[in-house]
């Protein structure tokens, strides 16, 4: 493992932000720490960084002790929220400050400046200044700025949240692209599940500053084990119901599943957590009634309401077909679903 | 939609006030420093012979020069002391920063003659500069080097122009991100490399204006050297006041104010295009 964080807590006078967060993130990973504003994860990011002091715990480097370490003596380089660029100073001094001033050998320095902002293609820009640039040019300075050094870990502070849509959709496929050719650990944060699922190797999921899961995106997606992670990717349906055996009892009758925690115990108070677009219409299943048909292009959404029991809604994504005929609002219609899709988290 | 016509009226409605308080005075003197004096009389006859007696004198642009150098230690003087007061003024948390600030601001809610003499009696022979001196052993004796001569000038300047360098230069610094700061640190730069190359750059523009500042102050200021400055403390801006308040010779005042302001204006304008070439 590369960088550890050990029972790291952080206290901000009377609030304790991170009461005991233990983390290990290997060599050449893109981690993402993910969660709302307010779980903790940019504190960690500052922790890592050396900006902030941690109040307990230990952050380890290559078997290396670098809690105490000051921010400018740790080899990791940071992409910061606002990019942090230095006005003053053209995108090639900008992207030279980190060789500058760790007295690098001035030749060397120049060829690693011209090859990074070649990297990031922001050669032909190297003599504006950073108020010449738009905010994705801006980007790509600030991460310029931050590999140049060839830092081993790279921290990057929700640093596409100031862009519009496009862009930022263009930026994530850019920095993975990146991540990839020079293999550097980076650790991410942001709130976007779509941009954590789209980059990341592993997504730590952040909640009140507590870990709510570590996984691949996948796992994270198809296997969540807390109420918070099912409920945070996506929509999707939770139905509350008793653990009984190999299925769930609920008011919409006992529904199968396959995957559940093993601790779980029977007679539990759980939520099953089905996909939208893990249900199908089928012959037999749940009876519902279609409140609501939303065509969205790709798929077309299903709101049903169960028969036997109103307060259960359901939605559903129906695949894109020109050929099916999809159901009309006021139809009753049976949902079924393939039990290895539906897990089993505590309530 | 308004008329041409009425926007011009607009325009010269408000011009009026600067017009009549800054630009006429300043017209009046120009007309003034082309006159001369014949029995007390001022005559309008338009010569240069003002400007001539000024520049012809060695008496009178020795002065000048002198005066235009004393400034530039003021300056200098001022930057010293006011720029690490400001820098520690900004590294401060939360309210103590801001009671700083105010303390440092406070003496410009004071009256100048009331620090002047506050400031002349801290210098004189029985002032706490000689008491503090003699008492810890540096002199044996009460000194008068602190009073009456152009140290004093600097000393005073110095002192009573402070608040006019601090506070530009803070307000820069305040203008600065924290983030780039911590950008430099994340990069490996140390503390002097940080101050050097992103906090001193960035803080040139207040520096420039509490610059300016000090020096046009200190070019036209004549009651302190009045006050402090005895035989030796003789300034332009004593010079000028004697032509109006003794000599009777306005025209020959007029003449070396408007050389004082041309000199003052060609500071402001060079400082300011050095200012605004910096991207900030």
């Amino acid at each position: 493992m590369t960088l550890e964080l050990d029972e790291v807590r952080k206290v901000y006078g009377p609030v304790e932000v991170l009461p005991a967060v233990s983390l290990e993130i290997a060599n050449g990973e893109f981690l993402t720490l993910l969660g709302p504003s307010g779980s903790g994860k940019t504190t960690v990011l500052k922790l890592i960084g050396g900006f902030a002091a941690a109040d307990g715990g230990r952050i380890l480097f290559e078997g290396q002790d670098i809690t105490r370490l000051p921010a400018n003596r740790r080899p990791f380089n940071t992409v910061f929220q606002d990019y942090a660029l230095f006005p003053h100073m053209t995108v090639a001094q900008n992207a030279g400050y980190g060789p500058l001033v760790q007295r690098r050998d001035p030749a060397r320095s120049r060829k690693l400046v011209d090859e990074t902002l070649e990297i990031v293609g922001l050669s032909a820009l190297r003599d504006r200044y950073p108020a010449q640039l738009s905010g994705g040019q801006r980007q790509r300075v600030a991460l310029a700025r931050a590999i140049v050094c060839e830092p081993k870990v790279i921290l990057l502070d929700e640093p596409l949240a100031a862009l519009d849509a496009s862009l930022r959709r263009q930026m994530q496929l850019f920095l993975k692209h990146i991540q990839r050719q020079i293999r550097t650990t980076f650790v991410f944060v942001t709130h976007d599940q779509d941009e954590a699922i789209t980059m990341s190797d592993r997504i730590v999921v952040m909640n009140q500053g507590r870990i709510e899961q570590l996984g691949t995106p996948k796992e994270l997606y198809f296997r969540p084990r807390t109420r918070f992670v099912a409920g945070f990717f996506g929509d999707n349906n939770l139905i509350a119901g008793r653990l009984n055996g190999s299925t769930v009892e609920t008011s919409v009758g006992a529904l199968p599943f396959g995957f559940a925690e093993p601790g779980l115990a029977a007679g539990r108070d759980v939520l099953l957590s089905i996909r939208p677009e893990m249900l199908s219409l089928s012959p037999r299943g749940i009876a519902c009634v279609v409140e609501e048909v939303v065509f969205e292009g790709a798929a077309t959404r299903l709101l049903l309401q169960a028969l036997d029991a109103p307060a259960v809604k359901l939605d559903l994504q129906l695949k894109a077909d020109a050929a099916t005929t999809v159901p009309a609002a006021g139809d009753r219609v049976t949902v079924g679903y393939d039990p290895a899709n539906a897990v089993v988290v505590p309530a | 939609m308004t008329s041409l016509g009425q926007r011009w009226l607009i325009f010269a409605a408000v011009l009026a006030l600067p017009v009549l308080v800054i630009v006429v005075p300043i017209g009046a003197f120009l007309v003034l420093s082309f006159a001369r004096t014949e029995n007390h009389q001022i005559v309008y006859d338009w010569n240069l012979a003002n400007y001539a007696g000024f520049f012809g004198n060695w008496v009178y642009l020795g002065t000048f020069l002198g005066t235009l150098w004393l400034c530039f230690e003021v300056v200098v003087a001022s930057l010293l002391v006011g720029y690490p007061l400001a820098w520690f003024i900004w590294r401060q948390r939360g309210a103590r920063r801001y009671l700083l600030l105010q303390m440092a601001a406070l003496p410009l809610f004071m009256s100048y003659i009331v620090k002047l003499y506050t400031l002349r009696a801290m210098l004189g022979l029985n002032g706490i500069v000689n008491q503090i001196l003699v008492g810890i052993g540096i002199l044996a004796a009460p000194s008068q080097v602190f009073l009456y001569n152009q140290r004093a000038v600097l000393i005073t300047m110095v002192v009573i122009y402070l608040p006019y360098v601090v506070l530009p230069i803070f307000l820069t610094l305040e203008r600065i991100p924290r983030s780039l700061l911590q950008a430099s640190v994340d990069l490996g730069a140390g503390g002097w490399d940080t101050f050097r190359r992103v906090i001193l750059p960035l803080s040139l523009p207040g520096t420039i204006a509490g610059a300016i500042f000090t020096f046009v102050l200190a070019l036209g200021d004549f009651i302190t050297p009045q006050m402090v400055g005895g035989t030796t403390g003789f300034t332009i801006g004593r010079v000028i006041w004697s032509q109006f308040g003794l000599a009777f010779n306005w025209p020959f005042g007029a003449a070396m104010a408007v050389v004082l302001m041309l000199v003052a204006l060609l500071l402001i304008v060079a400082a300011g295009y050095a200012a605004s070439r910096r991207r900030v």
